[in-house]
């Protein structure tokens, strides 16, 4: 039985303020050559600085991967020609990896796997290449951007296996704060690589890599794809060479790029201008102790206080509101608050293109928000009216609320009057209740509810009218 | 007429100071003797600058013992909005957008550039002659070659053009030219003076270094460029001292060796007799001299080759001509652009250079070349290390022999390499060393090599001076010896 | 170790450098001239197990993280030969 062998590599642009191995901006920008030093240039006679930074922001990500870290490191030299390469080498780890030997945790089925990781790495980036008729034009801004290179090791067994993994792993290294990890935009970047071997040999088979994939999801389908066609080459007894192949978004399948026919000679030599790295166990423990908290543990928290897992989910997967949702959750209802969040709040933003960081809803009139609710001085139905202001505009609650005219009747002798004018006008429903059927006492509610514009305090209102339909 | 520029920068500071002479007069002084001179020590002089610099600093104070001195440079050393060829057809049209390190040090003391001197196409050779402006001609006998790579900054300051010059050291570049030409040059312990702005031809053993007519002026000179730059890593952070300081102090008691590979009979017996006679002269003095074997020295040039050529071969790739330098007008696509620009461009010396240090890095060379190397300069580094553990310093020869005539070694891919059996094992363990006048052989001057421990520049500028001052050589081309 | 003429040509295409077929001859003696004496190296005991990248033994070298300097537009496209004055321009290097 063939069996498949997937490894996949991914390139993640750190956010520091400049870059690695230049003091130029470290910064994405539609204007062309803008963020550019001699040293970004390769100029005869630069010599590489060194991001402190960097330094820092990759040895977080080799701590949350569980990585072994190399405490006495140097850099490299990978020397190939590309005009996107203006020094003829990319400065990279290669013997000494920041980080190696670690694992990530995913869940399959209900079951948790671990998947090595080799090996993190920091490197440059190139310049960015456009190519159109006949030419291709260099932008140097993106030129010494720095990247890690975080290399999984060979024991994925499946498409949604290699999805899974990368979600994961956008998912530590953007809640580290050290990326924005879009693939879309770039700032992740992933190749898979595929090769199928009989189950019981020892050998690996072929390896066809997949660059560049542009999507989570794309990662998974060409993964299945590439498996299905190189089972069924093999099984027509052909041989397949090692390639790099690409993903075609449209069709969804892979197409070839290049064959490799002779294995890269990248000629590796330690970089002599940045002297040795050492990590001492203060510096360490020192990036250690100022980690933020990880989804992982964030997710544990959020069952223990009972929130259901589609409102952890959705909370996770989007960091800013998780970091709104953190900084309330400790001092209201977790559950309400969750609630309200994911529905009404998320909701409103995502309809109307808000983001998080734009909205004007602040934490204290979200607490008083859930309080209210919950005390039921308003009611969800008026919350939603209240919501949509409280984003829009720099106003308190309590201004929203009398500024919408929406506060609650809560006047027994009010709503008395008005519930038994509704019960005259239903005899039928009155009937219904006395035969034991609940939806009437909901019939009359909403018929109420209608009548008071919806103002009426529902937890009043209950009460009331289950006393006046036993009376009856 | 008087020569101003011949005199001391001392005397030239005290003309200066009281206003005698100002620093134009050393400027057109200068330019007046290049204009004159046929030795093609320059590749781009830099007049009108230099004039405008020297009027500008009329009306400054002279606030420093450098200031209006004039100074070349040589031409791997970047200058902004001065042209910067490295002696190659790839640069020849090259104007750099920003200063290197030592050249900002060196304006900020008010010194004034006058051109940028000839050497070996980038720095590679040690004859002059793989420039692709020409050679450069041996004040002494036009016969025979300077030395190099660091031909011009040698040649320029032995014929009287420059009062000092800049060269840069790989595996004995500023000594062997200087020995050549009968000049003091030295190599300053590696990460001493910054490398930002020298273009790169092996990083780990690159050195820029001062070359001059005497022993006080070399240390002058490295008293303005030393220091830690932010731009380089490898630049130390140690304090940088008064090199001047240990000049006529007494040199009892130094403890010097000699090493027996430096006497032995590769090395000519009259370049052995001038270094016996300074010896003789030192245990005179009340040094301990002794003769003392050091190991791995013999493996100087294998392994330089694998260490400097690898290096230099990553270092050159930048020339593709894409961003600055030649582009070949022959070309369809990029791997065309890449190998018409830079096969037009290098010159065949650094062709080959380039070619054996692709080679030793390629494959499963890196391990079997590459790394033994590495451990090997790590042994090399370690045996020189240990002589210091008893001795001050180490002298010999700086090279085997005297200047020779043109042509001897050009077709010869090996004997380049030669030349430098004596001062490669300096760089590989990073220390300072540098080349004196002790003598001549018919005409042409013989160098000794002073080695030193690291940042220990001062101890050998104190033994220098004192030679110097001992022999009381003439050393003006053409005059009496 | 000797080149042969295919290794002489795979080394002058690692660096990037065309050579002439009336060159190749000239070039494999001098290459092999060099490459004799580098196999010297083989002959060093070795007793180190530490290598050498570069004489210095200061460590932990690095900037702060902070913006020094950038060029202008027009000083990044002052060498360049082939440039729109936006990006600098290379043949193309895909096909697809």
């Amino acid at each position: 039985m063939l069996v498949p062998t997937i490894g996949v590599e991914v390139h993640v642009e750190l956010k520091s303020n400049t870059k690695v191995f230049s003091s130029s901006l470290n910064a994405f920008d539609n204007e062309p050559n803008k963020y550019v030093s001699v040293i970004d240039l390769g100029y005869p006679g630069t010599l590489p600085k060194l991001n402190k930074e960097v330094i820092n922001m990759a040895l977080s990500a080799a701590i949350a991967l569980n990585c072994k870290i190399n405490k006495v490191m140097h850099f490299d030299r990978k020397n190939y020609f590309y005009p996107d390469l203006p020094k003829g080498y990319q400065i990279t780890q290669n013997k000494t990896p920041i980080g190696y030997d670690g694992y990530l945790e995913i869940e399959i089925n209900g079951k948790k796997k671990k998947i090595g990781i080799e090996r993190i790495q920091i490197e440059e980036d190139t310049c960015k290449s456009i190519h159109v008729e006949g030419k291709t034009l260099l932008n140097a801004n993106r030129a010494g951007v720095p990247l890690i290179e975080v290399v999984s090791k060979p024991v994925i067994e499946t498409g949604e296996e290699a999805a899974l993994y990368l979600e994961k792993l956008r998912e530590i290294l953007l809640y580290l704060g050290i990326s924005d990890v879009k693939i879309e935009e770039g700032s992740m970047r992933c190749d898979a690589n595929i090769s199928l071997k009989e189950h019981d040999s020892p050998e690996f088979g072929t390896k066809i890599e997949i660059k560049n994939i542009g999507s989570i999801s794309h990662v998974k389908t060409s993964i299945e794809y590439e498996e299905k066609r190189q089972k069924e080459l093999l099984l027509k007894g052909e041989i397949l060479k090692e390639e790099t192949r690409r993903f075609d978004e449209k069709t969804l399948t892979t197409v070839l790029m290049r064959t490799k026919e002779t294995g890269n000679d990248y000629r590796y030599f330690p970089e002599p201008d940045i002297p040795y790295v050492v990590l001492s166990e203060e510096w360490i423990s020192e990036i250690k102790n100022n980690m933020p908290i990880l989804a992982d543990e964030l997710k544990e928290k959020y069952r223990k206080l009972g929130i259901n897992e589609n409102n952890i989910k959705t909370i996770i997967s989007n960091i800013s509101l998780c970091k709104f949702f953190e900084t309330v959750v400790d001092k209201t209802n977790p559950i309400s608050a969750a609630n309200i969040l994911t529905s009404e709040v998320l909701g409103y933003l995502n309809k109307n293109y808000i983001k998080i960081s734009d909205m004007k809803l602040n934490q204290d009139n979200f607490i008083k928000l859930i309080e209210y609710i919950n005390i039921g001085k308003i009611s969800s139905k008026q919350a939603k009216d209240i919501i949509p202001v409280l984003i829009e505009k720099e106003l308190s609650i309590d201004q929203v609320i009398s500024e919408l005219k929406i506060e609650q009747i809560s006047d027994e002798n009010i709503l008395l009057e008005i519930i038994n004018k509704i019960i005259d006008l239903n005899p039928n429903a009155v009937n219904d209740f006395k035969d034991g059927k609940y939806r009437a006492v909901k019939f009359l509610m909403g018929q109420i509810m209608k009548e008071t514009k919806g103002q009426a305090s529902p937890q009043i209102l209950n009460k009331l009218l289950t006393e006046e339909l036993s009376k009856r | 007429m008087t020569r101003y520029t011949e005199l001391s920068i001392i005397e030239i500071n005290k003309l200066l100071k009281n206003k005698e002479i100002k620093p134009i007069d050393l400027v057109l002084e200068t330019f007046e003797k290049i204009e004159s001179s046929n030795i093609n020590a320059f590749i781009t002089l830099n007049k009108e600058e230099a004039i405008n610099k020297a009027i500008e600093l009329e009306n400054k104070e002279v606030d420093n013992i450098m200031f209006g001195i004039p100074i070349a440079i040589k031409d791997n050393i970047i200058t902004k909005n001065l042209k910067t060829t490295c002696a190659s057809r790839m640069l020849e049209d090259f104007i750099p957008i920003y200063d290197a390190t030592v050249i900002n040090k060196i304006k900020e003391k008010n010194m004034i550039i006058i051109g940028k001197t000839n050497m070996d196409e980038f720095a590679m050779g040690s004859t002059g002659e793989t420039s692709y402006f020409g050679a450069t001609l041996n004040p002494w006998d036009s016969t025979v070659v300077p030395g190099g790579s660091s031909s011009g900054s040698a040649a320029s300051v032995s014929s009287g053009l420059s009062i000092v010059a800049l060269g840069s050291d790989t595996g004995g570049s500023i000594r062997q030219p200087s020995s050549f030409c009968g000049v003091v040059g030295m190599k300053p312990t590696y990460s001493r003076v910054s490398r930002y702005g020298l273009v790169a031809f092996a990083s780990s053993l690159d050195q820029i270094g001062p070359i001059s007519r005497t022993v006080m002026e070399n240390a002058l000179l490295l008293n303005v460029i030393s220091g830690y730059d932010e731009n380089d890593l490898t630049s130390s952070k140690k304090e940088v001292i008064d090199y001047t300081r240990l000049i006529n102090k007494g040199i009892k008691g130094l403890k010097i060796a000699v090493p027996n590979y430096y006497m032995a009979d590769t090395i000519n017996s009259e370049v052995r007799n001038s270094v016996r006679k300074v010896i003789d002269i030192l245990k005179d003095e009340g040094c301990t001299v002794e003769n003392i074997d050091i190991d791995y020295l013999d493996y100087a040039i294998p392994l330089y080759q694998v260490i400097a050529l690898a290096e230099a071969s990553s270092n050159l790739a930048r020339f593709d001509g894409i961003r600055f330098g030649y582009v070949s007008s022959n070309f369809t696509n990029v791997e065309e652009l890449y190998k018409n620009t830079r096969s037009e461009g290098f010159g065949n010396e650094v062709k080959r250079r380039l070619m054996i240090g692709s080679y030793v890095l390629s494959g499963d060379n890196a391990h079997k070349y590459y790394e033994k190397a590495l451990l090997l300069r790590r042994e090399m580094a370690n045996a020189l290390k240990k002589v210091f553990e008893k001795y001050d310093l180490i002298i010999g020869p700086t090279n085997t022999d005297v200047a020779y005539p043109f042509g001897t070694k050009i077709d010869d891919a090996l004997k380049s390499f030669y030349d430098d059996l004596l001062t490669i094992p300096v760089n590989m363990a990073g220390l300072p060393a540098m080349s004196m006048p002790v003598g001549f052989k018919s005409n042409l001057p013989i160098g000794l090599h002073i080695i030193g421990n690291y940042f220990k520049e001062d101890v050998m500028y104190q033994l220098g001076h004192f030679i110097e001052n001992k022999l009381k050589l003439h050393l003006k081309p053409g005059g009496e010896k | 170790m000797k080149l042969n003429e295919k290794q002489v040509m795979h080394v002058a295409d690692l660096a990037r450098l065309k050579i002439e077929e009336k060159e190749i001859q000239k070039y494999q003696n001098q290459l092999n001239d060099i490459l004799t004496e580098i196999d010297k190296i083989f002959n060093a005991k070795i007793s180190t197990d530490e290598i050498l990248i570069s004489p210095i033994e200061q460590i932990n070298c690095y900037n702060e993280d902070i913006e020094k300097g950038m060029l202008s537009r027009e000083e990044i496209m002052k060498n360049v030969k082939n440039t729109n004055g936006d990006y600098i321009i290379v043949p193309r290097v895909v096909n697809d």
